[in-house]
Order: C-alpha cells, then sequence, then structure tokens
C-alpha cells in the first residue's frame, strides 16, 4: 500500500528537492488536518497546487494512527531510490521541470529521481550522472570529439 | 565492472556526504581501489584511505575547504611520486612537489612514477649482511658497529645531540658512493632549511635527497613522508647503489597517524593509538634491508629515530620500534652535558647484526675494550667507597677514563679506519700508562696526526689492515711508544 | 856414663888427626896429577887449533878464486844473451808497429766507407719517415674536416627537428586556445541566445542516447 502512495506521489515529481518538499508539505496538510497542529510557514503555491491535485481517495488512506508509520516507510524507501544527477546550463523553472521529467519517466523508469546541478561550462545540453558514473551529453563533449575538424574549417575560414 | 579505458566524456564521480578537515566520506566510485587519487573541482586532490560498503574515504593532499555534495572526479593516477637522478641534492616534499626554490625538477629526463605503496620485498630477495657501514665515527665503528642494510634505531631524549650525530654520518659518506636520504616528518620548516644549510656548506649536498614535509602541512602529506622516502631510497636501491636512510623522528608519524585514526573514528587502542600502528611502521622498515644482484643489488640502511622521555622508554612506540629493528643506539643528554659526543650509552646499545660485518681485528678489539668497560662499570661503585685501591683495579679504571676520552668525537670531524683501531688499542700500551686523561684531550687530535703524516708511524698504520689479532697491533704499538714520547717530549 | 882415661882420648885424638892429614896429603897430589893432565891437554888443543885455522884459510882463498872465476864467466854469458835478446825485441817492435799501421790504415778506409753509407741511409730514411709524417698528417686533415663537417651538419639537423618541434607545439598551443576562445564565445552566445526550445531538444537527445547506451538501468 506504501508502495502505491509513494508512486502516486512520484507520479509528477522529478527532482529530490521537489520531492522532500511536496511531502513535507503532504505531512503538514495531514497534520493540521488530524491533530490540529498548525505550522508557522504555509507551504509555497506551487505544492499547495500540487496538494489540491491530489486525489481525495489517496488523502483518505491516511488516519490519524497510520500518518507517522507511512511516512516513515515513505522515507526508508525514498533512500533506494535510484537518482539521476543531470547537470544542465540553467535553472529550470516548474514547467521545464516537468516536462523533462516527464520526458525521462517515459525513457526510462517512473520511479526516476533527478537531482539538478547547475554548470554553465556544458555550453548545451546535459551530462548525467548515475551510479557514481559520469557521462557528458552535452554540446561542450561534441565540440571536444570534433575538434579537428572545426579547427580545420575555422583555418579555411582565415584563409 | 568499468575498466579503465573510458571513453573521453565518461569519468567515475563521488560526491561528499562527510567532511571533516582533512577527511571526507565519499559516495560514488563503482570501481575505485584503495590509493587511487581523487581531485575536486578546484584541483584539491586527495587519496583513497580506505573503502566500506557504501563510502569511500579520502585523505585530503591540499588544504580546501570541502562543501557537502562538492563532487569529486577519480583521476588515471595512483598514489606516487616521480623518482629519478634529478632528485639528487633536492628537497622535496612527499608528492615530489620541491620545496627547495630551485625550480622544476627536472626538464628533460623522463622519470618513472613509482608508487608510494610497496610491498617489501621477501626473504629470497635478501642477502646476508656482510659489509660494515662505515660512520666515520669511533665509537660506533668500533664497538656498535653498523652493517649495510641494518636497521638501528635512534632513540633518545631531546637535545642529546642526535640530529648533529645523523648529520655527522651524512656528511662522513662523502665519495663513497652512499646515497643519503633525510625524511624530516613533521619538523619546523626553519629546522629543514638549517639542515640543507648545513650540508651545503660543508658539500654534502650533492649526494642526497631531502624529503621533508613541515608541520604546518596537512596530516596527510605529513603521513606520507617516510612511504616518500622509501619509494626514493628503493629506486636507487634497484640501480645497484647503497643508500643511507634517516626517519626523524617516527614519534611524530606515530602521533600524526594517531589524529588521523582517531578522526576517522577508528577504536583508540593503547595511549590512543590505532590497532595497526605496528603495522605502519614495521611494514615500512621491512622494506630496508640488503639484497641480492637479482633484486637490483645495493642496500637500504635505515636509521628511525624517536624522541622520547628517557625516564619511560617502556611506552607503545619506542618498545613497538625496537622490536622492529636489529639494534638500538641509546642518546643520554645527561652524557652530553659531561661533555661526551655522541652521547650514547654504550651499555645500553646494541647492535644486533653489525658484528658479522666487522673484520677481525676490529673484533677483537671491540670485545676487549666491552670487557673492560664493563669490568670498569662493576668496580665504580667500589672505588666510591675505598681509597686504596689494588693496582689492578687503578688500571681498569683508568683505561676506561682513557678510551672514553679517546672515543669522544667532536661534530664534523671524521676518524679514519686505522686511526680508530689505534685509538682502541693505545690504552693497552704502556705510552698511555702513566698519561693523564687532560693529556689526551689536548693531544688526540695530535696523536692522530702523527700516525697519519710521520714516516715511522705511517708504516704501522699501513700495515694495520694486514693484521689478525689484537695482540699484534698492541705490540706493534709498544714499539711505536718511544717514537711518541720523544714526538711529545718536542 | 862411663868415662874414658885420658890416654884414650889422647890417642883418639891423635890417630884423627894422623888420618886428617893423610887424606890431605893425598888430596894433594891428586891435584898437582890433574893440573898436569889439564896443562897437556891445554896445549894439545892449542896446537890443533893453529892446524885448523891454516887449513881453513887456505880452503877460503882458494874458494874465492873460483868464486871470481865463475861470477866473470856469467857476466860474460849475460851480456851476449842480453845483446841477442835487444836485437830479437827490436825486431819484433818493428814487424808490429808495421802492421799496426797497416791495420789503422785499413780502419780508416773502413770508417770512411762506413761513413758514407750511413749518411746516405740515413738520408733516404728521413726522406721516408717525412713523406709518410706528410701523407698521414694530410689524411688526419680530412678526416677532422669530415667529422667536423658531419658533426655541424647533425646539430644542424638536430636543431632544425627542435624548432619544428617546438614550431608545432606552438601551433597546437595556438589551436588550442582558438579552440578555447571558440568554446567560450559559444558559451556566452548560447547561454543568452539560445532559445529554450532547442535546448530541451538537446536535454531529450541526452536522455535518449543515455537510454541506448543502457547508461541507466
Amino acid at each position: 500500500m506504501n508502495e502505491a502512495i509513494l508512486n502516486t506521489i512520484l507520479e509528477n515529481t522529478y527532482t529530490l528537492s521537489q520531492l522532500k518538499r511536496r511531502l513535507s508539505a503532504l505531512k503538514q496538510l495531514l497534520l493540521k488536518e488530524f491533530f490540529k497542529s498548525d505550522s508557522n510557514q504555509p507551504a509555497p503555491a506551487i505544492d499547495t497546487e500540487w496538494l489540491k491535485s491530489l486525489p481525495s481517495e489517496f488523502l483518505k488512506q491516511f488516519n490519524k494512527d497510520n500518518v507517522y508509520k507511512i511516512f516513515e516507510d515513505i522515507e526508508s524507501q525514498i533512500i533506494k531510490l535510484p537518482i539521476v544527477t543531470i547537470y544542465l546550463t540553467f535553472e529550470p523553472d516548474e514547467a521545464t521541470l516537468s516536462q523533462i521529467g516527464q520526458r525521462a519517466k517515459k525513457t526510462f523508469n517512473k520511479l526516476l529521481i533527478f537531482d539538478i546541478k547547475y554548470d554553465p561550462r556544458l555550453i548545451a545540453g546535459a551530462a548525467l550522472v548515475c551510479k557514481g558514473v559520469y557521462r557528458d551529453y552535452s554540446l561542450r563533449s561534441k565540440i571536444e570529439e570534433k575538434r579537428l575538424i572545426i579547427l580545420n574549417n575555422f583555418k579555411k575560414f582565415l584563409k | 565492472m568499468i575498466n579503465d579505458q573510458t571513453p573521453n566524456n565518461t569519468e567515475e564521480i563521488g560526491y561528499a556526504v562527510e567532511t571533516r578537515d582533512f577527511l571526507a566520506q565519499l559516495d560514488g566510485f563503482p570501481s575505485i581501489k584503495i590509493n587511487d587519487m581523487v581531485v575536486t573541482d578546484q584541483g584539491a586532490r586527495g587519496w583513497v584511505n580506505s573503502i566500506s560498503r557504501d563510502l569511500v574515504e579520502v585523505l585530503m593532499l591540499d588544504e580546501a575547504k570541502l562543501t557537502p555534495k562538492q563532487q569529486f572526479k577519480k583521476t588515471r593516477t595512483r598514489l606516487g611520486l616521480n623518482v629519478g637522478n634529478f632528485l639528487m641534492g633536492r628537497a622535496i616534499n612527499p608528492v615530489g612537489v620541491p620545496i627547495d626554490g630551485k625550480g622544476l625538477l627536472s626538464k628533460t629526463q623522463i622519470s618513472s612514477v613509482c608508487e608510494l605503496e610497496q610491498i617489501a620485498p621477501g626473504m629470497e630477495s635478501r642477502k646476508f649482511i656482510s659489509e660494515q657501514f662505515q660512520t666515520g665515527i669511533t665509537l660506533i665503528d668500533t664497538l656498535i658497529p653498523i652493517g649495510k642494510g641494518q636497521r638501528e634505531l635512534v632513540l633518545g631524549d631531546a637535545h642529546s645531540g642526535k640530529t648533529g650525530f645523523l648529520l655527522d654520518i651524512i656528511i662522513n659518506q662523502k665519495n663513497t658512493g652512499v646515497i643519503c636520504i633525510y625524511a624530516s616528518i613533521g619538523k619546523p620548516s626553519v629546522v629543514v632549511r638549517n639542515l640543507i644549510d648545513v650540508l651545503k656548506s660543508n658539500g654534502a649536498l650533492s649526494y642526497t635527497i631531502i624529503v621533508a614535509a613541515s608541520s604546518s602541512e596537512p596530516a596527510p602529506l605529513i603521513f606520507l613522508t617516510p612511504k616518500a622516502a622509501f619509494t626514493v631510497a628503493e629506486y636507487f636501491q634497484k640501480q645497484g647503489k647503497d643508500v643511507l636512510l634517516i626517519l626523524d623522528d617516527l614519534g611524530n608519524h606515530a602521533k600524526i597517524y594517531r589524529e588521523i585514526s582517531l578522526l576517522g573514528n577508528k577504536s583508540p587502542g593503547r595511549e590512543s593509538y590505532p590497532g595497526d600502528i605496528f603495522y605502519q611502521h614495521a611494514h615500512l622498515l621491512e622494506r630496508a634491508g640488503n639484497f641480492l644482484p637479482a633484486y637490483g643489488g645495493g642496500s637500504i640502511t635505515a636509521l628511525p629515530v624517536i624522541e622520547l622521555n628517557l625516564t619511560d622508554f617502556t611506552t607503545l612506540i619506542p618498545t613497538n620500534l625496537m622490536s622492529m629493528t636489529d639494534g638500538h643506539l641509546l642518546f643520554k643528554s645527561s652524557l652530553r652535558s659531561q661533555g661526551q659526543t655522541p652521547a650514547i650509552d654504550i651499555s645500553l646499545s646494541v647492535s644486533r647484526v653489525g658484528r658479522q660485518t666487522q673484520d677481525p681485528l676490529s673484533n677483537f678489539l671491540s670485545s676487549q675494550v666491552r670487557q673492560m668497560l664493563s669490568d670498569a662499570s662493576d668496580l665504580e661503585t667500589v672505588a666510591r667507597f675505598s681509597t686504596e685501591l689494588p693496582q689492578e683495579t687503578q688500571l681498569t679504571l683508568k683505561r676506561r677514563e682513557q678510551i672514553m676520552e679517546l672515543l669522544k668525537q667532536d661534530p664534523l670531524t671524521v676518524t679514519p679506519k686505522a686511526i680508530q683501531l689505534i685509538f682502541m688499542a693505545l690504552p693497552y700500551t704502556s705510552f698511555l700508562k702513566d698519561k693523564s686523561k687532560t693529556f689526551l684531550e689536548n693531544n688526540k687530535r695530535n696523536i692522530a696526526d702523527a700516525f697519519m703524516k710521520d714516516a715511522r708511524l705511517s708504516q704501522i698504520t699501513k700495515k694495520i689492515p694486514s693484521l689478525k689479532t689484537a695482540e699484534e697491533l698492541i705490540k706493534l704499538l709498544e714499539g711505536a711508544g718511544g717514537i711518541l714520547e720523544k714526538f711529545f717530549q718536542n | 856414663m862411663f868415662t874414658l882415661p885420658i890416654e884414650t882420648i889422647v890417642l883418639i885424638a891423635l890417630a884423627i888427626t894422623g888420618i886428617a892429614i893423610l887424606l890431605y896429603l893425598r888430596e894433594y897430589f891428586f891435584r898437582k896429577k890433574n893440573e898436569e893432565i889439564q896443562f897437556k891437554l891445554s896445549q894439545q888443543t892449542r896446537e890443533k887449533s893453529m892446524q885448523l885455522l891454516t887449513a881453513a884459510e887456505a880452503a877460503e882463498t882458494q874458494v874465492l878464486a873460483e868464486g871470481k872465476y865463475a861470477t866473470h864467466k856469467l857476466e860474460e854469458e849475460f851480456k851476449t844473451k842480453l845483446e841477442e835478446m835487444l836485437q830479437m825485441s827490436g825486431k819484433s817492435i818493428q814487424t808490429s808497429q808495421n802492421e799496426l799501421t797497416s791495420f789503422m790504415e785499413d780502419l780508416k778506409k773502413r770508417s770512411v766507407e762506413f761513413e758514407d753509407a750511413s749518411r746516405k741511409v740515413s738520408e733516404q730514411r728521413i726522406a721516408a719517415l717525412l713523406e709518410k709524417l706528410e701523407q698521414k698528417l694530410s689524411d688526419f686533415l680530412i678526416q677532422t674536416e669530415q667529422q667536423t663537417t658531419s658533426s655541424i651538419e647533425l646539430e644542424l639537423k638536430s636543431t632544425r627537428q627542435l624548432i619544428e618541434t617546438y614550431k608545432t607545439q606552438q601551433l597546437k598551443l595556438i589551436d588550442e586556445n582558438i579552440i578555447a576562445m571558440m568554446e567560450q564565445t559559444l558559451n556566452t552566445v548560447l547561454g543568452k541566445k539560445l532559445p529554450l526550445k532547442d535546448n530541451m531538444d538537446l536535454i531529450y537527445e541526452a536522455l535518449d542516447r543515455a537510454k541506448t547506451d543502457k547508461f541507466i538501468a
């Protein structure tokens, strides 16, 4: 059951930070509902939207007793998730992020979670890291591969 | 399994999970091995010290601020050092960077990179130690001889003259073809500078290499110093040369290792040292020895140093080192203040391997002198309580006084082998029977010069290598007694 | 003890004196005889000695005369012999002198010949040596010339090569610089100007490639 909960959450969550934020917002909401504990900080707007988008059956799965336990389980499962670090040349906004995330989830694993890092040295495109191995698929690497050809063309231009 | 021949756009990466000073725990690096080198984006290098199930422990060689989730890349190099003949006369730090301000090490020579961590060669590569290592210091060469390939611990309290003694040995190796390596472990930079200057002014720098990490360097760099020194020594040993290696001092090394281990959460053992402190020193010292020609020939003679509190040398590190070396020399600051240089306590020092390297004449003489010294120390207590002593006791005590005076050697002097033997045998002749200690003090140099330069006496000096027993030498010197008397009357 | 009467005593005394006087007288007559005998003996000896003396004198004169005669004869013999010998030695000295002079002349001739011959030979040898020396010197000079030229050529070649390598290295550096500059310009330009869509396309491409490489499980 917890897996189903996790799957639902992960359906449109794409990055690790997003996931953690959303989980804390969800927890806040549920605790407020069950125990009337009011936190000082309201959840950010995007998250509240997502929370509203959650189906009601989903929320009904939680009740007073199992709230904490479910969250513990989810947290322990998150640790085991495969995380792919992606280096981008820009900081994506939510819309772009969801596009990239959906594409990735389609191509690979639905449960895939990204970790976005910023590296302007890749001129365009992205570099990926999985399980400690770093692969550069960006424009920089392409230029590196073809540098001789580029150089020759350049020289022709000079002459 | 990802092999090393990865295409250009693929590298292995790890992220810092936990950092403490110079220690970083990294996550990632699927195929990394111990002693591989890693580097951050800013260029700060580190090496892999240990690997656990999901974390890699890295010790940083450069001082750098590490942030969480900092990216580390795996380089293709392992922890190693550039070695070559260009190292002679230079001072380097344990990763091969020159620190003496004389510029790049070598512009043209292609050097080999040797790994710092080597397994010591086994028994099949060792040769019996049969050659004596001439230090040029009478006390050592006659009574506590050192062989080529031996490990002799230099033990003593502070300000007992150990460093001066070691410098003398280096300077006395001029024109003998022996290469000297001095590893300065965690000493202040001023001390290292001083050392370089002294060696240079005595013309000893051309055959010496200094491997130094000053006390201001990061602890992992200081920890690597003895390994780097041994790597350099092995390079020269494989060329068939004889190498003298001085590790000053291993007590500092042990303290640094303790610091690193405690930071890495290893369980502390006796005196808070980690459990593998013995292994760290032993596997290092085992790399010294005398090797067969098939394994390069040559030899590495190691002189590890440890400074300790002399009221108690039963603490962990000194006892460890005493059990892994082939003998020790005990320096006492009380002897030094009494004016004896080198300030070695003969009765408490031992050389387990040196006796087999001495020629028969020196062996005879040294056993005779040692016997006499131990008899004299037994009789000393008697002498304090009785005013009238029998002739023989007086003679023994007088001889001991004379021998101790003759064994004193000023710093930066070298005594040739023949003169050493003459000094040992002189107290048994009638020439010195009625001479006082002050006579010897004032005229020791003159006696030595006489035996080297005077025509008749130098004949005796030349005959010495062909003598077989101590009695022959003593007889020859009796004959020379007359000449010596005349010499000193003038 | 018995006492003798005085008359016996006087008788005994007279007897003793009588014996004594008889003995004395005997002695006296003995001595006289002896003296006579001695006197006769001495006379006899004197006569004999006189005889001997005269005999000796006569013998002496005879011997002397004989002696003189002998020496005279010896002298004459000696003289003749000496003269003979002198003559002979004179002759032999002459002959040997002649021989010596002839020998010396012969020697002179020979030495002169020898000198000439040796001079000629040494002249020849010196000439030959000088020739050889010249030859060798010229060979040596040629050789050294060749060697120096070849070594200079080698040096030139190596320096040229060094220059070439340096040139290529520098060119490579310049190339790398060009590329670096290009990368930087691309970076700044694209960073500002690349439309989001193109970037997204590139990212999708990266993901697809990762899939084909089976990079991500």
